[in-house]
């Protein structure tokens, strides 16, 4: 009897916590707001826009490539689809779940990638990448628990309780609720801050240039994706990636796909230093397998790495270029891709009317403050040419005081505000600028233009 | 297979059913074992099944050596001496190989003569230490007339390769387990019942507690340049975490052993509440400790020897030893040797054996003092090397202000989060049966945190890497 009723309350109790945490109907729990957000925005830019080619990639994407330039230059409708330090499982749920049943697809797919990385299901999966793959994710994606999750998660019996027991869905939801709201006490505590407080004193402590990786544990060393000698067998690299999903669905939505490796500083300096490319003789055999594989699938494979263009000079550090390096590369890549690329679908070239802006227009007075530093000029009447939040290193537009060119583009308004010496951005419907003096523009007595980069 | 993988769930589930349904066969007893024994050897083979060779070789060695003792006693050293060698020389090669020879290179380029060091990628196979010592066990036990040999191999092979303790303990004694599988198991619904508090909580403390802090406690020995403040609290996060995955292994390890009737030793009693190092070592990785004290303290001279420097040269080679067992690493053999050294300071102080202050402060006082002493204890076990402990402690601030302060605090107040569990587990084992209905309670709630807390990419337990 006495069994009985512990058995009973064990059944009651988990039965209680489990109707007490039920996920609310009408929200999606443990979604991040931002990354949904991001999501119905690439869907919409491919409805609205219906380009003819999308790029995706990570930041080396969103730094080296400018989508203006590359649709002037190919004549094709362009749209840049790139997100921070994202990898190859973002980029397979993009073209499975956004790109390819859009009905504003493109004809071609160009995916950017670095070194080994494609191969690398695993990689970037975790913590807030994650939460941009939940973004992206239907209810159930096999290939994605497998290759970025492990086995475990594929298992029937981990399904079932996940379908059957609302609780095992609320790991999301409850886990960062309970651990935020100690972040927030620790930093109201300490700090009169809030988790937030707490969250950026981690970044700081835990940055990258702290840490010693001579010393990540193993589990940690898997989860960067490591390879040991027996992982460099390329056909289980291959078939333990997203690639071959990723030409599977390119082809049945009738998608050209084209792999593009992109140029890192390493590989500049190598070349400065005497070399080819950075790479060792396992990448250098990785690239030639990729390549054979790639080519079995119809499917192109353009390696920049050892492209002698791009100079150190031109990269604003490892990864990333910076503004001549991005609008040097893009010529490159629309001058490499146009033979695989297909034809205009019309006749008039996309942003024709843009040529019309090359030559400097003034910025009329008085400019409204952002302090210390900033100014804001408005400009409605070019807001399709700025950067916005999907691509913010969208604008070709340039600032210039006294006809002398300002910089650097793009930067961020924060920055402008604080730092400003000439920093400037074109974003919606505004131009954010310094001037090179930290001055006040509005009585400095220089003339402040704008006009737009055309392609060379 | 680990406990933690969802095939594990399956393996069990066949095994436990299968095992039961054999329960009526006529010689139930035979099949029962044959059966285990099959299953374990699949368990640990699973991944590898190179490693099976290696059980399978300590096995037929300790089983013949130990009817060879029976049989020639005038041989009795020789076959000891056998044992030894087999069993301690393929765990020195699997385990100590590279360490010793990259020491030697580094020893003789201090001496002046330049060697090339000899590495071989040898794959160390899981629980090669607890299987060998549990072997070694038997042999030493007859050798010295304590048991006698077994005949039947079946019997003895299970002894060995028992899956659930085979990984990562707890180190049975053959004395203890063997009657238990020479046995007919009877169906007992307490006990099968009573087996699964066990499992809950194991899970608990692994999914929930020990995987969680670890992400703390490894981010902090991987900082360069740690604060005295961050260090405190990623020793204090790895502090929970030994405890909560290796005990979590002993607590599903027994109550498995529990499903198929067999009842394994405890391994932990709540180590944290030591008061003296003698205090925590009785409750610290029992069947080890206990294993150390009996097969090298004691013949050694254990307390029997007649000068305080013998006594502490005993204490100091056995406790070296343990440390050594625990990896090929200095920092290993540093914290056994420290461990040695406060156990030899308390004993100069009259501290050592079953001392316990007489008021609560004193016993306040000196909780405090040994749980300190713990903590610097596993940051020296912790440590990625001793080169980065010195090196780190030799350019330490204190970090009383501004971001170490801030993360420092995050991570012991994330760290209480999750040792609560812990806490609330261990005042109801004490204050209620473990099948009550608190307890039923208590339960249904650690499942409920097993499922809203787990992380979804599980780190090996810590003790399948010794």
């Amino acid at each position: 009897m006495k069994r009985l009723l512990s058995l009973i309350l064990f059944l009651a109790t988990i039965g209680v916590v489990t109707w007490m945490l039920r996920p609310s109907p009408e929200a999606a729990p443990g979604l991040d707001k931002d990354a949904v957000e991001d999501v119905q925005r690439w869907r919409q830019s491919l409805v609205d826009e219906h380009p003819q080619v999308v790029l995706l990639g990570n930041s080396m994407l969103g730094h080296g490539v400018n989508a203006i330039h590359f649709a002037m230059r190919t004549g094709l409708p362009t749209v840049k689809m790139w997100d921070g330090g994202v990898a190859s499982a973002w980029r397979y749920l993009m073209l499975k779940n956004v790109i390819a049943p859009s009905p504003g697809k493109p004809e071609v797919v160009v995916i950017f990638f670095k070194d080994q990385y494609l191969t690398e299901p695993a990689f970037r999966v975790d913590g807030n990448y994650k939460a941009r793959l939940d973004a992206l994710r239907q209810p159930s994606e096999p290939l994605l628990d497998e290759l970025a999750y492990g086995k475990e998660r594929r298992d029937p019996l981990a399904n079932l309780v996940s379908e059957c027991w609302p609780l095992d869905r609320q790991r999301a939801v409850v886990k960062p609720t309970v651990e935020d709201w100690i972040k927030k006490q620790v930093g109201y505590g300490l700090h009169e801050k809030g988790k937030e407080a707490v969250n950026a004193a981690i970044g700081r402590v835990f940055a990258d240039n702290n840490l010693n990786t001579e010393l990540f544990t193993k589990a940690q060393l898997e989860a960067m994706s490591t390879k040991t000698e027996d992982d460099r067998d390329f056909p289980t690299l291959i078939r333990n990636s997203f690639v071959p999903s990723d030409i599977k669905i390119a082809k049945a939505a009738g998608l050209r796909l084209i792999y593009v490796r992109i140029k890192r500083v390493q590989d500049a300096q190598a070349q400065e230093d005497g070399g080819t490319s950075y790479d060792n003789p396992y990448m250098k055999q990785y690239m030639i397998d990729l390549r054979a594989y790639l080519s079995s699938h119809d499917v192109p494979l353009f390696d920049f790495t050892t492209d002698i263009q791009l100079k150190v000079s031109d990269y604003a550090d490892g990864d990333h270029l910076n503004e001549a390096g991005r609008l040097r590369f893009t010529a490159i890549l629309a001058q490499a891709l146009q033979r695989e690329l297909p034809e205009p679908r019309s006749t008039q070239s996309p942003y024709a009317d843009l040529s019309d802006l090359a030559d400097p227009i003034v910025l009329s007075q008085p400019f409204k403050p952002r302090p210390p530093f900033g100014w804001i000029a408005r400009l409605p009447e070019w807001k399709q040419y700025a950067s916005n939040a999907s691509d913010s290193y969208r604008s070709v537009l340039e600032v210039l005081e006294d006809g002398v060119p300002l910089g650097p583009a793009n930067s961020f308004i924060s920055e402008i505000a604080s730092q400003g010496s000439g920093r400037f951005s074109h974003w919606l419907d505004a131009v954010y600028f310094s001037a090179s003096d930290n001055s006040d523009p509005n009585t400095n007595g220089r003339v402040y233009s704008i006009r737009f980069r055309m392609p060379e | 297979m680990i406990f933690t993988s969802f095939v594990y769930v399956y393996f069990l589930v066949f095994v436990a059913a299968a095992y039961w349904a054999a329960y009526r066969l006529p010689h139930a007893k035979t099949w029962q074992n044959i059966l285990l024994l099959i299953a374990s050897y699949v368990f640990y083979g699973y991944v590898h099944p190179w490693f099976c060779y290696l059980i399978a070789g300590s096995t037929i060695l300790d089983y013949c050596c130990g009817l060879g003792m029976a049989k020639s006693p005038a041989r009795r050293r020789w076959l000891l001496l056998a044992s030894l060698l087999g069993n301690l020389g393929m765990l020195g090669v699997f385990k100590y190989f590279n360490f010793f020879a990259d020491n030697i290179v580094i020893a003789m380029h201090s001496l002046g003569f330049e060697m090339d060091p000899v590495v071989v990628r040898l794959f160390l196979p899981v629980g090669i230490s607890f299987y060998t010592f549990q072997t070694l066990s038997y042999t030493i036990d007859i050798y010295r007339g304590e048991m006698e040999p077994r005949r039947n191999f079946i019997d003895f092979a299970l002894f060995v390769a028992f899956f659930p303790q085979l990984v990562a303990g707890p180190i049975e004694r053959a004395t203890h387990f063997l009657p238990q599988i020479e046995s007919e198991r009877k169906w007992n619904t307490d006990v099968f019942v009573s087996a699964w508090p066990l499992i809950i909580r194991g899970y608990l403390k692994k999914l929930v507690i020990a995987d969680n802090v670890s992400v703390y406690a490894d981010k902090v020995y991987m900082l360069d340049h740690p604060t005295a403040l961050l260090l405190a609290a990623g020793t204090l996060a790895f502090a929970v975490q030994i405890l909560a995955d290796f005990s979590a292994y002993t607590d599903i390890a027994r109550g498995t052993a529990r499903l198929l009737g067999f009842e394994l030793m405890e391994n932990f009693d709540s180590p944290y509440l030591a008061i003296s190092p003698s205090d925590f070592w009785r409750r610290w990785h029992i069947s080890f400790s206990t294993w150390i004290r009996d097969y090298i303290y004691i013949p050694l001279g254990g307390s029997r020897v007649k000068t305080a420097l013998a006594g502490a040269l005993v204490v100091l080679t056995s406790m070296g030893l343990s440390g050594l067992w625990h990896g090929a690493a200095w920092h290993f053999v540093a914290w056994g040797i420290y461990h040695a050294i406060l156990l030899i300071v308390y004993r100069q102080l009259g501290y050592s054996g079953r001392w316990k202050p007489i008021t609560r402060l004193g016993f306040l006082l000196s909780w405090s003092l040994m749980f300190f002493f713990t903590l610097v204890g596993w940051a020296i076990f912790r440590t990625p090397s001793m080169t980065w402990l010195v090196r780190a402690a030799g350019n330490m601030s204190v970090g009383l202000s501004g971001d170490s302060l801030l993360v420092s605090a995050t991570i012991t107040a994330l760290v209480a989060l999750y040792s609560l569990p812990l806490i609330v587990s261990l005042i109801l084992s004490r204050r209620e049966s473990k099948t009550g209905p608190v307890s039923a309670i208590a339960y249904a709630l650690a499942v409920c945190l097993i499922v809203l807390f787990a992380q979804e990419h599980g780190q090996d337990f810590i003790y399948f890497q010794f």
